[in-house]
């Protein structure tokens, strides 16, 4: 029980860390905004690689993972996981394959309202367009060398998932460096984004779940 | 002689006793489940089929004092599943939406019992067949198989056992932690297959 509740505290506490920082908050985003729309039209493609970082309240140690990410205008976007297990999910708007090491699985977007919303929450995560209002409750902060948009779902089904999404923005191009996901149990996902290469050539093999 | 003779019961007793104590000293230790043996907690990928539908993710079991905690992780991060194993209850901390019904939940308990091998913690009866069959019984009834001191196969056991589980264990270089425990059911198209990550 004490390990249990010593393991929550730490979570808690590097959680509270790494989300506080030094952070103050951004009374007028106008600037943030208008900067991540002109990166959103100025950009076709995004490559990079990330390191996934989960951090459960019963393991003392995090879960990490590595992989690379590629996104191509308007809608397509591949993320794959390359370390320790090989999963892939591409998605184009209209459909989501998941190759599951090497056991390939494809869903119609339409056919199911989850679908739908993964597919606009990874779209929008890796675009930096995010910050849709009508969807989140956000407030805006920024530290030495980011923007943080921090976003509270209002969807019923994502906060179940979700209680806090947080989208560290880079603050000379405004694309995303960091992704925190928090759940309701203060368990949280923890992504970096690295070696970013905007408006690359990207051919429409690269996004094949093969 | 009339003295063997009237005492015979007696040295009879003493005899069955003796051979009991025996037996008793011979039986191999019981094993325990593979989840006590790492304080820190351990991680698997998980690979769930049940017809066509498919679940894969990251398992971690760590043992605490209220019983076997579970969590299952899907590779993007989110938790998908988590509940504790207890004595005598299940506390169900985070289940899949639509995937709650209590008869789903009531497999999902029995499998991972005997997936993680939770009789094995305090058992409240255990009993050795020979030296390497066991049967123990805490909330679910298995029968092992014991080799080296690794449990390699479980069966569940009851009154009614249409829906049987098997699981087989598979270690590396005589270590107590499965690197890989395939789980699959009588008369279910379902099967679970755990790899040892960490």
């Amino acid at each position: 029980m004490v390990r249990y509740l010593l393991g929550t505290v730490f979570i808690l506490l590097s959680y509270t860390a790494i989300a506080q920082g030094d952070l103050t908050p951004v009374s007028d985003p106008t600037e943030l905004k208008q900067g991540i729309e002109k990166m959103a039209q100025n950009t076709s493609t995004i490559q990079a690689s990330f390191t996934q970082n989960k951090y459960l309240s019963i393991l003392s140690n995090k879960l990490v993972s590595n992989g690379s990410l590629y996104f191509k205008k308007p809608q397509h976007v591949k993320w794959a996981y390359e370390k320790p297990y090989e999963y892939v999910i591409v998605l184009d708007g209209k459909q989501i394959s998941i190759s599951d090491e090497g056991k390939v699985n494809t869903f119609d977007v339409s056919s199911s309202k989850v679908f739908q919303q993964v597919n606009s929450l990874i779209v929008s995560s890796v675009r930096g367009d995010i910050l849709q209002e009508d969807q989140f409750n956000i407030s805006y902060f920024k530290s030495g060398a980011s923007y943080v948009a921090k976003l509270v779902p209002k969807d019923a089904n994502i906060k179940e998932y979700l209680s806090e999404i947080e989208v560290h923005f880079n603050k000379e191009d405004f694309s995303v460096d960091q992704l925190l996901m928090i759940e309701p149990s203060g368990d949280y996902t923890d992504i970096t984004f690295n070696n970013k290469k905007l408006n690359q050539s990207l051919s429409d093999g690269v996004f094949s779940v093969q | 002689m009339a003295f063997f003779q009237f005492n015979k019961p007696f040295f009879l007793l003493i005899a069955i006793c003796w051979a009991q104590f025996a037996i008793a000293q011979n039986e191999p230790t019981l094993p325990v489940s593979y989840v006590e043996l790492e304080p820190e907690g351990l991680v698997y990928n998980i690979d769930l089929q049940y017809k066509d539908y498919h679940l894969s993710g990251l398992a971690v079991f760590k043992q605490e004092e209220k019983g076997f905690h579970v969590v299952i992780v899907s590779k993007v991060g989110m938790s998908l599943m988590e509940f504790v194993l207890g004595e005598q209850a299940t506390e169900w901390i985070k289940v899949i939406p639509g995937k709650d019904s209590k008869m789903i939940l009531n497999h999902v308990e029995k499998d991972f019992r005997l997936l993680l091998l939770t009789p094995l913690h305090q058992p409240k009866k255990a009993k050795w067949k020979n030296r390497s069959v066991l049967k123990v019984k805490k909330k679910l009834k298995l029968k092992l198989k014991v080799s080296d001191g690794n449990v390699v196969y479980a069966e569940t056991r009851q009154w009614i056992n249409l829906i049987k589980g098997f699981a087989k264990y598979t270690y590396t270089e005589n270590q107590p932690v499965p690197e890989k425990v395939f789980l699959s059911k009588r008369f279910i198209d379902m099967e679970i297959e755990l790899k040892r990550m960490n």
